[in-house]
This record gives structure tokens, sequence and C-alpha cells, in this order.
């Protein structure tokens, strides 16, 4: 997939955990799993802005493209 | 209160499916016995040959409903457990399908041979379910992709 979610790195930089940070957003940690290992196809706009807001960022700092195509 | 009653609904329809299934291998194992006994009285003329034509015909029929009845035992089962939109549906509507085009190609042979008028009504049931499961098959399959996308949506 082009778009990849830095999410492990700003949760490290912030010295979150997993279960911290899926009981202050508000989903389940299975999906908060399937987020952090890329395996999401898509994101709500509500669990983005839940994230930034606990991460104390921006979208950009966690949603990363690159081309696929590219060698 | 809703979900129980389709749940109740499903967990029925199962029950009506695996009498049925019972009753078909009842049918098909005393089906030389019964046919004997009906032809002898029904039928005049030349009874060997007819017996042997019923008999295929019917057995193979009994098999593809055997066929037919256990797959929809298999969608019943996911229905019941609220997960009806897995790619074993999709499956198991394609072999629906498939098995009554043969049966309605059976009855179209048996329309040739010994015609009546609810082998045409069965010819014509079975062209139309065939053709139903298809697109049902399709719906699913178009349905099970909706669901992983939408489960994939965080």
């Amino acid at each position: 997939m082009a778009i990849i979610l830095n999410l492990d790195i700003m949760m490290a930089k912030r010295k979150i955990g997993l279960n911290e940070l899926s009981e202050r957003i508000g989903i389940t940690n299975a999906n908060l799993s399937i987020l952090k290992n890329n395996k999401a196809k898509a994101i709500r706009f509500s669990t983005l802005e839940a994230i930034c807001r606990e991460l104390k960022c921006q979208p950009g700092d966690i949603l990363e493209y690159t081309n696929d195509n590219e060698v | 209160m809703k979900n129980e009653g389709y749940k109740v609904l499903s967990s029925f329809i199962k029950f009506i499916i695996i009498a049925l299934l019972a009753s078909d291998v009842v049918v098909m194992a005393s089906l030389p016995w019964t046919l004997q006994w009906l032809m002898s009285v029904f039928y005049e003329g030349n009874i060997a040959i007819m017996y042997a034509f019923y008999m295929v015909i019917l057995y193979i029929f009994g098999i593809l409903m055997l066929f037919i009845l256990n797959e929809l035992r298999v969608i019943f089962n996911s229905v019941e457990k609220s997960d009806p939109f897995i790619l074993r549906n999709v499956t198991a509507l394609k072999r629906i399908s498939k098995a009554s085009m043969i049966t309605c190609i059976i009855f179209l042979v048996k329309t040739f041979a010994v015609n009546s008028l609810m082998t045409m009504v069965s010819l014509f049931i079975f062209f139309i379910a065939s053709l139903f499961c298809i697109v049902l098959a399709e719906v699913f399959r178009r349905a099970v992709e909706y669901k992983n996308d939408h489960d994939l949506t965080i």
C-alpha cells in the first residue's frame, strides 16, 4: 500500500503504549493493532482526529506516502 | 428482540432443511420398492423400461436435491451465527445454481421422454432458481468485499 501509517514511531516518541492509546481514543486494542501494523484499508477522520489529539501531532506526522512503483 | 426473532426463524428453517435432508435419504433408500408399487398401480404398458428410466432420473434428482439442501444448510448455519457474508456462502450459491441447472436439464430430457404438466413447471422453477442463485452469488460476493472493507476501516 502506498500510504504508510507511522503510528508506532509517534507512539514511541510520545512514550505511550498500545493499551493506553486505545483507551484514550476509544477504539479497541485489536483495531489499533490493525492500524499500527498497516493492515487497515481506510481510516475515519474521527479516528485520525482522536489520534492526533492524543499524540499531539499533525496527520502528516503519522501518514506517509511512498510510490510503490519506484525501485 | 427483532434479532432474536430472526435467529429463531433461521433456526426453524435450518430444522426444516435437516428434516428434508433426512426424508430425501429415506425416499432414495426406499425408491426401488415404492416406485415398483406406484408403477404397478398407475402405469400400464412396458413397466421394465419405464421403471429403469424413472429409477435413473429420480436417483440423479435425489442426489442433486441432497447436494442443494446441504449447501442451503451451510448458508443457514452462517445466518444463524449472524455472519452470512462469507466467501463460503458465495461458493454455496454458485454450487446451488449449477445443481439447479443440471436438474433443469434432467427435467428437459424427461419432458421429451415422458411429458407432464408438473415436469414442465419444475423445469421452469429450477431454471429460474438457477439464474436467481447466480445473481445472488454475485450480490453476496460484493457484500463480502464491502464487509471486508468496512471491517478494515478503523
